[in-house]
């Protein structure tokens, strides 16, 4: 049956492959690219336009204040190079407006997702160490299993009280232990250690970098018990943000800059409307993530293609560094992500609007900023859009499930999971259904493909529990609770 | 050994796309119609004493769609008369034989049945424009000329509300295909399971939540009366390229389509944002967001023979056509004042008057109107 | 007509061709002058080591990765007709995450 609806009319236009000017649109020279759509431009003019570009970007926003410090997350792959470079150029004394904030920038080491030898992870971190030193920002590098550690935590201790007063020795243990895992080179460490922006390629780092420790264990066996590779790198996406937010956070800034370009966005979008995410798409492809009330994540070149990141590379022989990532050379139909990414580049390639149109969605999009925290998902920190209202997507689905079921569920919902059910017990251990209940639609439907929710972070199972008790309480109490009128 | 059925333990004859779970015949019927009957109460989408009007094809959604909604209205006294209603869109080889399956679920399913076609309402047949402007574009007369059809033909059986076949599959391809395209107003309204309360008649989707392939099973396994062929005239390339897309991702993660959905209905649009204000044409009052709907722009084309008149770049289209237009007029216009002579061209106090700033003094206002095409010869 | 060329891979490209990110390269005898049309298959079937679905889609490149010819964007010098020259630089860049 025909599905054309009304509204099919208005489609992209095709691209055009027909012969392009070689002249430059804006000086008349010799064009060296093609940028937008049909846009040649020579060298020097591209230049301007990218520089220009970035500066926009930061200035209109007027989120940076002078002087402030910005955490930079460097992947070492093209678009965080690009980034990285086009700061040190506006920072320089030669530039036109200097800009004036104060950049450290963090590698996070994710070697042990991709079950990467010790030698490889060593071997990638100290390229990313050279490129990141030649910057002469101070430069940390952290691991994405540090967020397993039981001394991991991201909460933000002045909001949410109670979290804090339930752990009380978790800060001093946390300061232990991030002495051996953390690998700042901007703090002063003991007396042999100064201030580097060397290489602290030394014997200690090699040592923590071939130790398997037991967060790399329990990340690994994490990742084993998702299903899917979707689930896989939604998790890895997670806890990078985490890493992210906690150094952030330890370091006092409340700034965090990401090299996400525009095709990376226009992909992440799409990809986050087919996992259910569509109420966070403003905030996951926006210029600023507000969604924490102490810090900020900006994104200046969100405007930049990959291609305009790619060529701006090129053209000022900006070094980067290629990690291979879960989907490395694997087919397509891999996870939706990959899947969404080959979609979206196949179809730029014969519509040249595609990314700029799938933007343009983005920017008209606003996410609903709830006021307490306990309305937003425990893992990423999203407004939660599970209170939809009978008719909704996600009743229909949870009838769906229902229905199709017997009525009669063997085990009690008290159960541990194992055994036969009889034994009643919760075990200190968390329950799925609990969990679920804290999440945002896209979280659970990541947490529905684990095996077992008690593999989670201990940080993660930690909030929940928090937030599960404290329902609890207000539910027993409610009952003794004097209206307010 | 056999899979058994995850609900009464009987032998399982299939797999829900939708949720995994294996079922048997029975169960499978029973959890598809109590799913969309949930969905029509929890959106309670009819009022007992209502006349529904089926828009029907003959294709499987909407005679699926026709099979369950008479079923349902008996089993829980919705209290509807039910009737169907179709399109004739005038495709040789296409149409009249699904127009035949329409008139035997007729006979089945006891309900009226109105036929409405392009050729009476437009004046034009698909062959007929397919003849005047080619494969290339004719998909889209078709689409714009549908939804009024089916309008004009439910309001000739004086129905209250139009129900139509799309399914989350469709829902869900929308949403995709809104977002490549940037159309924030239809991304907003796409996922509505109600469209159209605002003075035009009402249109609701009870298969919103139901998977396209639930449906061909549901269709299979009862063996209900329905036309599978695709339209001879080519498809809309560009939807297909989200159809394959939510295809591939459903291959990936099968609860997607829904997910889709709840993406679609939790998106919020950013309050500065400006979204096109449905009003009415001031031809046909049908409701549009321009001044003059879109099946009329189309139909001046085809009667102009401008056929391209409203396709892609609109503007430039219309452009060309009003300047030959106004070329024609100015030449009519300088020999009528040749002879009139007029020679006063002081007067520009009133800007309302002739351009030709002669003191003929026509009130342009009434010119625009008298120059507009008569619509009464356009069969409506 | 041979044609002496340098390819270069990077962005992840490499990883298809056995993590080389340079190759100094003889395009053979030809009874037409090379273009980069005639000239992706042959790199596939000679140069590439793995998935050649990941480099080539049809007759031109995978989207998603970006060709320059001598430092210039390739879409100016005609995409695929575009006529090598000897000594030419033609750079592979997979601009696709995870290469």
């Amino acid at each position: 049956m025909c599905s054309i609806q009304e509204g099919d009319i208005e489609n992209p236009i095709k691209k055009d492959k027909t012969e392009k000017s070689k002249v430059c649109m804006k000086c008349g020279g010799e064009a060296v690219l093609i940028t937008r759509i049909n846009d040649p431009l020579c060298r020097d003019c591209f230049m301007v336009y990218t520089t220009h570009k970035f500066r926009a970007a930061i200035g209109k926003s007027k989120i940076i204040r002078d002087g402030e410090t910005v955490l930079v997350g460097f992947s070492g792959g093209q678009a965080s190079s690009c980034l990285l470079q086009l700061i040190k150029d506006g920072l320089s004394e030669r530039a036109h407006k200097k800009l004036r904030f104060k950049p450290s920038l963090l590698f996070i080491d994710e070697g042990a997702a991709i079950d990467m030898s010790a030698e490889e992870r060593l071997d990638s971190c100290q390229k990313i160490l050279q490129v990141m030193a030649k910057s002469g920002f101070p430069c940390h590098i952290r691991s994405l299993e540090e967020a397993m550690d039981s001394s991991f935590i991201t909460t933000d201790s002045s909001k949410d009280s109670l979290a804090s007063t339930e752990l009380p020795d978790l800060d001093e243990q946390s300061q232990g232990q991030r002495s051996k895992n953390d690998l700042d080179t901007d703090r002063p460490k003991p007396a042999e250690k100064p201030k580097t922006n060397g290489l602290p390629i030394d014997k200690d780092f090699k040592e923590k970098c071939i130790h398997y420790d037991e967060s790399e264990i329990k990340l690994k066996e994490l990742l084993k018990s998702l299903k899917s590779v979707t689930a896989k790198e939604d998790l890895i996406k997670s806890l990078r943000y985490n890493i992210l937010i906690d150094t952030a956070r330890k370091h006092s800034h409340t700034k965090v800059m990401t090299g996400d370009c525009s095709t990376r966005l226009s992909v992440r979008l799409l990809s986050d409307i087919s996992q259910g995410k569509g109420a966070h798409v403003a905030m996951e492809t926006g210029f600023a993530d507000k969604r924490l009330d102490d810090i900020t994540v900006v994104r200046p070149i969100r405007d930049f293609s990959s291609k305009e990141v790619t060529l701006h590379n090129v053209l000022n022989d900006v070094e980067s560094v290629f990690i291979p990532t879960l989907t490395t050379k694997a087919p397509q139909n891999t996870s939706i992500e990959h899947l969404t990414e080959s979609f979206i580049t196949g179809l730029q390639a014969d519509y040249g609007s595609t990314v700029m149109n799938i933007m343009r969605t983005g920017e008209k999009l606003n996410t609903e900023i709830l006021d307490s925290t306990e309305q937003q998902c425990i893992i990423c920190h999203a407004p939660l859009d599970t209170s939809t209202g009978i008719a909704s997507a996600l009743n229909a689905v949870e009838f769906s499930q229902k229905i199709s079921r017997k009525n009669d569920d063997k085990l009690s919902p008290e159960c541990c999971g194992e055994g036969d059910g009889s034994c009643n017990t919760k075990s200190g251990r968390l329950n799925k259904e609990e969990a679920l209940s804290t999440l945002c639609y896209g979280c659970r439907l990541m947490v529905k493909d684990l095996s077992d929710v008690n593999k989670l972070p201990e940080y993660i199972q930690r909030d929940i529990t928090n937030r599960v008790n404290r329902s609890k309480m207000k539910a027993d109490i409610q009952d003794y609770l004097l209206a307010d009128d | 050994m056999p899979i058994s059925c995850s609900i009464c333990d009987g032998k399982a004859i299939l797999k829900r796309p939708k949720t995994g779970d294996a079922l048997c015949k029975e169960c499978f019927y029973y959890a598809f119609e109590e799913e969309i009957h949930k969905t029509i109460i929890d959106a309670k989408l009819f009022t007992s004493g209502e006349t529904v009007a089926i828009g029907a094809s003959g294709g499987k959604d909407s005679t699926v769609l026709a099979y369950t909604m008479k079923e349902l209205n008996q089993r829980y006294n919705y209290g509807l008369d039910l009737v169907l209603l179709s399109v004739d869109e005038g495709i040789t080889g296409y149409r009249d034989d699904s127009l035949e399956t329409v008139k035997r679920n007729q006979i089945q399913y006891d309900l009226p049945l109105k036929i409405v076609s392009y050729e009476d309402l437009y004046g034009w047949s698909m062959d007929s424009i397919v003849k005047q402007i080619g494969l290339k574009n004719n998909c889209t007369f078709c689409g714009v000329f549908r939804r009024q059809a089916l309008d004009r033909g439910a309001m000739m059986m004086k129905v209250d509300k139009i129900v139509t076949g799309h399914n989350a599959d469709d829902i869900a391809e929308t949403v995709i295909m809104n977002v490549l395209r940037g159309d924030i107003g239809r991304l907003r309204r796409c996922t509505a399971i109600t469209t159209g309360t605002d003075g035009a008649l009402p249109r609701c989707k009870p298969f919103k939540y139901t998977y396209e392939k639930e449906i061909v099973m549901y269709a299979y396994f009862k063996k209900l009366d329905y036309f599978s062929t695709e339209c001879i005239y080519s498809p809309n390339a560009y939807r297909g390229f989200a159809r394959a897309y939510i295809k591939d991702v459903e291959k990936i993660r099968p609860s997607a389509i829904i997910d889709i959905i709840h993406s679609g209905e939790s998106l919020s649009v950013k309050k500065d944002v400006r979204l096109p204000v449905q009003g009415t044409c001031e031809r046909c009052g049908y409701m549009s967001s321009n001044p003059v709907c879109k099946a009329c722009v189309l139909l001046e084309g085809l009667n102009r023979g401008l056929p391209r008149l409203g396709i892609g770049k609109t503007h430039k289209e219309r452009r060309k056509a009003d300047e030959a237009e106004k070329a024609k007029k100015a030449a009519e216009n300088l020999n009528s004042e040749d002879q009139k002579s007029c020679d006063n061209s002081s007067d520009q106090s009133n800007n309302r008057t002739c351009v030709s700033s002669c003191q003929c003094s026509t009130d342009i206002s009434k010119l625009t109107l008298n120059s507009k095409p008569d619509v009464s010869k356009l069969d409506f | 007509m041979s044609c002496p060329v340098t390819i270069e891979l990077s962005g992840g490209a490499e990883l298809l061709f056995d993590n080389k990110k340079k190759l100094e390269v003889v395009l053979p005898e030809n009874s037409n002058p090379w273009t980069i049309k005639t000239m992706l298959p042959w790199v596939r079937d000679n140069l590439l080591k793995e998935r050649p679905e990941l480099f080539m889609q049809g007759e031109t490149v995978r989207p998603g990765i970006l060709v320059l010819v001598n430092d210039a964007d390739w879409e100016l010098m005609g995409e695929l007709d575009y006529s090598l020259q000897p000594n030419d630089r033609i750079v592979f860049i997979s601009t696709l995450h995870g290469g």
